[in-house]
């Protein structure tokens, strides 16, 4: 079954003042999003996220390079019938009520007469506003203007929701809400494409993540696989060594103390680890725990931020 | 009938979101307190009390239309660039054209609700003076309609590509030198340099003249205006509408919205 989302070769570059000055926001983007994964486009500030985000919806239109939405090309009405999009920091209509804001929504989105009552009902107790119906959108805090907008992208029942930073703003309870959302509608069969500079949400989330940096895809693929190649180090974990033993071991291998006689000791490589050990069993003490440390989203994330920034001297 | 849906629903948003400006009520109070003041100014005039009051609901009319037109006008497509609200419209299954056309009604449908209010204050204060309307009062009063159109419209084409101050700025130039075609048109053809004179005449060509939609003379004189005037005011009309919608259309369709 052919990719719900592929980018080929997108490029982007903004003319600013007269032409004159050039800013190339994303170079040469190729991306395939499955149907039914919650996907995670990843980068700093700047790094072409939303830019990417507002390509696939046709906000604005490629310098180079294409792509399709289920099999529509990107930017057409066709491809924006199966889209749902919550943009950052949504503004909304605030002089109208929630339900009359999705009832709005709905029509634009060719919803059914009937079918929209019931499907705004149904959004507002998902986004947990259904006790707002009929306050005003003036009136809502920041946290619940993002709960409207995540329901107002819901609306057309899209296939695919595109969500630009939805945690954004958010109290820790807003955002598990916002996480079990994102969840039922992985569980429904619908893609959830997202972006977010929160690594911790991406790491709970994502089935698959791509790593923007400078308007450049980094890397693409399972977190597990991408984060799976790279050792950081190897934790050792001993006992049963006396006290003096301990205390030398210490030193010369810059190891912590653990309680009496034990000691936790990080060791770039198998190889290294493995001596460690022998020396421990030889000297009588117990090898009590043995972990590969691997690098997590944050280390992957700060150390292509670093090689983004020497390439660039 | 999918996109009709939408153009109505854009309609009636804008006219929900229009009635809610201060601006509307500022320009509408105005427009009232001009035509009470005109009453006690009745007294001043000997004889020509239906045309003092005609002169000056008309005008005071013509000008917070036309304002209104501009200033709305501009505000809609650009105001909802700046204020981020359109992203919530344009990520549908909608194209650009219907927002534009849908933005377009809804002005357009609120502005002829004033035009109503305002022409039926008008009526009343001839009324109190006992003074008749006339055919040619309705004919001025639907031609001060056709040509605030016709500025929302060229308020929309600024509205596409750029800020609401600007293209209000823009939109109540154009209104104001649309009325000074035939002016720039004579002073070009007596100019000594041919470069002069062709300049001056394109600029009067290119311009929207929203002259022929003024019947506030015949109005006032009491008169009425030929059919076929009117008629072909009304097509004028349409045709600057229809092309300042579609050049807004194309304009606003190739924008990127950053």
């Amino acid at each position: 079954m052919p990719s719900i989302i592929e980018a080929r070769g997108l490029r982007k570059v903004y003319s600013l003042g007269l032409g004159a000055r050039k800013i190339v926001a994303l170079e040469g983007l190729d991306l395939a999003v499955e149907r039914g994964e919650i996907f995670g486009l990843v980068g700093p500030n700047g790094a072409g996220k939303s830019t990417t985000i507002k390509l696939l919806l046709g906000l604005i239109r490629p310098t180079a390079g294409g792509g399709t939405v289920d099999g529509h090309p990107l930017g057409s009405v066709e491809s924006r019938a199966h889209l749902g999009y919550l943009p950052e920091t949504p503004s909304l209509y605030d002089f109208l009520t929630p339900i009359e804001f999705l009832r709005v929504c709905g029509r634009l989105n060719q919803v059914g007469g009937a079918a929209i009552e019931r499907r705004a009902e149904e959004l507002l107790e998902l986004v947990g506003l259904g006790h707002a119906r009929d306050l005003r959108v003036r009136r809502f805090s920041k946290g619940m203007v993002q709960r409207l907008g995540l329901a107002q992208a819901l609306i057309g029942d899209p296939a695919v929701v595109v969500l630009d930073e939805p945690m954004s703003g958010l109290d820790p309870i807003g955002r598990k809400d916002v996480r079990d959302v994102m969840f039922r509608l992985r569980d429904e069969g619908r893609t959830v494409f997202f972006s977010t500079h929160i690594l911790p949400d991406v790491e709970a989330i994502c089935d698959r993540v791509a790593l923007v940096s400078k308007g450049k895809l980094t890397d693409i693929g399972r977190l597990d696989r991408l984060l799976g190649s790279q050792i950081r180090a190897v934790e050792v974990t001993v006992s049963g060594l006396a006290r003096e033993q301990a205390e030398r071991i210490a030193r010369e291998r810059a190891a912590r103390i653990r309680g009496e006689g034990g000691l936790i000791a990080s060791f770039p490589t198998y190889e290294e680890a493995n001596r460690f050990m022998s020396e421990i069993l030889a000297a009588g003490g117990r090898v009590e725990a043995v972990a590969a440390l691997r690098e997590n989203l944050e280390e992957l994330f700060m150390r292509r931020a670093t090689e983004a920034r020497e390439a660039r001297r | 009938m999918r996109t009709l849906v939408q153009l109505g629903t854009l309609a009636a948003l804008s006219v929900r979101e229009l009635v809610r400006r201060r601006l509307l009520y500022v320009l509408v109070v105005f427009g009232a307190g001009m035509i009470l003041l005109s009453l006690p100014l009745v007294q001043l005039s000997v004889g020509q009390w239906r045309r003092l009051i005609v002169d000056v609901g008309l005008g005071t009319a013509n000008v917070v239309l036309d304002l209104l037109a501009a200033v709305l006008g501009a505000s809609l497509i650009a105001g909802d660039v700046e204020r981020r609200s359109i992203y919530v419209v344009i990520a549908r299954p909608i194209p650009r054209w219907v927002i534009v056309l849908g933005r377009f009604l809804g002005l357009a449908v609120v502005l002829a609700g004033l035009l109503v209010a305002m022409a039926v204050g008008v009526t009343v204060a001839l009324r109190i003076v006992r003074a008749e309307p006339g055919l040619g009062l309705y004919q001025a009063w639907l031609g001060l309609g056709l040509e605030a159109t016709v500025v929302v419209s060229i308020a929309l084409v600024f509205s596409s590509f750029s800020s609401s101050l600007l293209s209000g700025l823009f939109a109540i130039s154009l209104a104001v030198l649309g009325h000074l075609v035939s002016d720039l048109s004579f002073f070009s053809n007596r100019a000594h340099a041919p470069v002069s004179r062709w300049v001056g005449n394109a600029v009067a060509r290119a311009l929207p003249n929203l002259e022929q939609f003024n019947f506030k003379a015949v109005a006032s004189y009491n008169e009425v205006l030929a059919r076929s005037a009117v008629t072909s005011a009304c097509w004028a009309a349409f045709a600057y509408v229809a092309l300042f919608v579609w050049l807004a259309s194309v304009i606003f369709s190739r924008t990127d919205l950053k």
